[in-house]
């Protein structure tokens, strides 16, 4: 009796173990494998336009005849950039963790520009937010929109819809003047 | 042995009930009906909210990325007005009965899950308006005249609704589902 009460205490604590390793692992994994297909397909730190099997796959809810433009960045080797050179009319940005968690979203009414900078950097760990505020120091912020993302790769994205299917290409064209630029090539491409 | 295998058999039974709750979990998690009444159902509220981590898992393992909090809403529903449920086997009638969004648009996902081959849409911009400016799609597997949606042959479907919020709160989509008959 005393060993099956051991065992079915074994068997909860794996229980438990299981349920924490499947909800915070698998789920990211899951998503993660799509989002390598995208960059392998489009590469990482540069932004491009999706294709509508794409677009359906992402984000199930928006129309076809819309324009969806995603950079997957990667802020694991420095910050990245993204340059919005957006056309006339609604569009939505949202920057995502690769964990689905929206850090950032504006849309065309409150961001009042269609050309517009977000710098994306790395949070602070735990442990650096503790020596910052020990040093008294704090993250330089320049005179754009920084967001900062707890995760080291993430998603900026720009939706742009348009009313009639002779519009999307036209509109996909106006969107892909938007870029993404790593720190290096950024600063090499400031005047 | 025989212990070996009473420990194997425990060990087992745990990962698979863990792992097995865990998705129960995730595919409950922070859904609630939009209004009563209604068969809208939404995780919009759940999402926002700081415990929204099985929510934003949901979203991971069907391989998209969830509506911007805020920025645009969404509700699915897997039954009409009158809980049936909605199947390619029937035609349903998806009628407006209010005022409308400035912009909105329903989808067909077939099984739940936005990996499913087909996906038929229809928005505000593509959408015949009635004389009133009512909106009525009719959902069915063959070309219905007006506006229609394709549905799966005889199979469940799940209708999903985005459109842009109006206002902070969680808006109950303006339209209502009857089935129509089931040849």
């Amino acid at each position: 009796m005393s060993r099956h009460l051991f065992w079915a205490a074994i068997a909860i604590a794996t229980a438990i173990a299981a349920h924490a390793a499947f909800a915070l692992y698998v789920p990211g994994w899951w998503f993660s494998r799509a989002v390598d297909r995208l960059a392998e397909a489009h590469g990482e730190n540069s932004f491009f336009i999706l294709n509508a099997e794409e677009q359906a796959q992402l984000f199930p809810g928006l129309p076809r005849l819309g324009v969806t433009g995603m950079c997957i960045f990667d802020v694991s080797a420095g910050d990245v950039t993204f340059s919005a050179n957006l056309p006339e009319g609604f569009w939505l940005t949202t920057i995502y963790t690769d964990k689905a968690e929206s850090i950032y979203s504006v849309n065309n009414r409150q961001s009042g520009a269609n050309l517009f900078t977000v710098s994306l950097s790395r949070a602070p760990s735990f442990i650096e937010q503790v020596v910052q505020a020990t040093d008294k120091e704090k993250p330089e912020i320049d005179s754009g929109w920084t967001v900062m993302s707890p995760e080291p790769r993430g998603l900026a994205v720009v939706w742009y819809p348009t009313a009639e299917h002779g519009l999307r290409e036209l509109a996909a064209e106006a969107v892909a003047r938007s870029h993404c630029d790593t720190g290096a090539a950024a600063e090499a491409a400031a005047p | 042995m025989r212990r070996f295998i009473w420990a194997s058999s425990y060990l087992a039974g745990g990962i698979a009930a863990g792992a097995l709750s865990a998705f129960v979990v995730i595919q409950s998690s922070g859904v609630e009906h939009v209004a009563s009444g209604t068969p809208w159902l939404s995780r919009q509220r759940a999402l926002v909210e700081q415990q929204s981590f099985y929510v934003r898992a949901h979203y991971l393992l069907d391989g998209r990325l969830p509506p911007t909090p805020g920025q645009v809403s969404e509700a699915t529903a897997e039954t009409d007005t009158d809980n049936r449920p909605l199947t390619g086997a029937c035609t349903f009638r998806i009628a407006s009965t209010g005022p409308l969004p400035a912009w909105w648009s329903f989808t067909v996902i077939e099984a739940d899950t936005a990996e499913a081959p087909l996906q038929s849409a229809l928005d505000s911009g593509a959408v015949v308006r009635e004389a009133d400016g009512s909106v009525i799609i009719r959902a069915n597997p063959s070309p219905r005249p007006g506006n229609w949606l394709k549905t799966p042959e005889r199979r469940r479907f799940t209708l999903l609704y985005s459109a842009l919020p109006q206002g902070r709160a969680v808006s109950t989509p303006p339209f209502e589902i009857r089935q129509e008959g089931c040849p």
